[in-house]
């Protein structure tokens, strides 16, 4: 994205988007707090970003028509579904969920979501600020 | 969208807590019936939970704008990896097969020719600690379920 809406605007977009999937992933925990046998699963915030700038770091993809065909986006091998989120391998009883541990990461996801929506929304106001000329009427 | 998708997690785990709460409460109502349509005295029950995946509606692989040359977007990777996520879901509702209990009671209608009356094999502590964590787990829920509200609720503040 060139012009009036600059990298930054794209950058927020990704964050909201990995921390509003983080917050289902959370959910998904504390939904199965009593299902025996479940394996609390965490999607980690900076895994999924990492992946999403070293790949926007490549200006020109290598193009491919085939699935089979070698990539230059070093993300696409790593990101085979589910491999951005991890499961915990310690078994517990009836699970491994802490309830405790799940709300706090819920508490904490919620208020970066709202810290990064307040970054967007300003960054928003500003254009607008000058768009109108400072509000000159 | 996933803050719906999160909502909806959390609405079958509400869902799935409010089924246990309804059968401990059946449980601590029957606690004293000894007629039962399929004769006999009245069997506690518990429920069963189970972790099934949540089906994401692949959305973007067929409406993919960006097509195959240009690879996987960003957006497509993340909605692939929340297929990992399961829901919880009610697998089945079983009886206890614990014995029942036996009280020596000859002037109660049901009494054998000994005197004794067989009643239901549900224990009223039991079901009450069950129904307490079950009233805990949902009040969990209820709360993730409102933060992804309120997430939802603040990003319609965009642009305001």
């Amino acid at each position: 994205m060139k012009g009036l809406f600059g990298k930054g605007f794209d950058l927020l977009d990704k964050v909201l988007a990995i921390r509003s999937k983080k917050n289902a992933v959370i959910s998904a925990n504390i939904a199965n707090v009593d299902t025996p046998g479940y394996r609390a699963k965490e999607l980690s915030f900076e895994k999924a970003l990492n992946f999403y700038l070293k790949r926007s770091k490549k200006e020109l993809p290598l193009r491919t028509t085939d699935p089979r065909h070698i990539s230059n986006q070093p993300w696409e091998k790593i990101a085979q579904p589910g491999d951005l989120i991890e499961e915990s391998k310690e078994l517990g009883t009836p699970n491994n969920v802490d309830l405790d541990v799940e709300m706090a990461r819920l508490a904490e996801n919620n208020l970066q979501y709202q810290a990064t929506l307040q970054v967007l929304i300003r960054r928003l106001e500003a254009l607008k600020n000058a768009v109108t000329e400072g509000g000159r009427p | 969208m996933d803050l719906l998708t999160a909502i909806e997690i959390s609405a079958r785990g509400l869902s799935a807590e409010r089924t246990r709460v309804n059968v401990a409460s059946m449980n601590i109502a029957n606690a004293h019936v000894t007629k039962t349509i399929d004769g006999g005295p009245y069997r506690a029950k518990s429920v069963v939970f189970e972790a099934v995946p949540l089906e994401v509606e692949k959305r973007g692989e067929s409406s993919n704008s960006q097509g195959i040359g240009r690879g996987k977007g960003f957006q497509q990777v993340l909605d692939q990896a929340i297929k990992k996520v399961e829901v919880v879901k009610v697998a089945k509702v079983v009886e206890n097969p614990d014995p029942f209990k036996e009280v020596y009671d000859p002037t109660h209608p049901d009494a054998d020719k000994n005197g004794m009356v067989r009643l239901p094999n549900v224990n009223v502590v039991e079901e009450m600690v069950d129904l307490m964590n079950a009233q805990r787990a949902y009040e969990a829920g209820v709360t993730a379920m409102n933060t992804a509200k309120q997430m939802a609720m603040k990003a319609l503040e965009i642009g305001r």
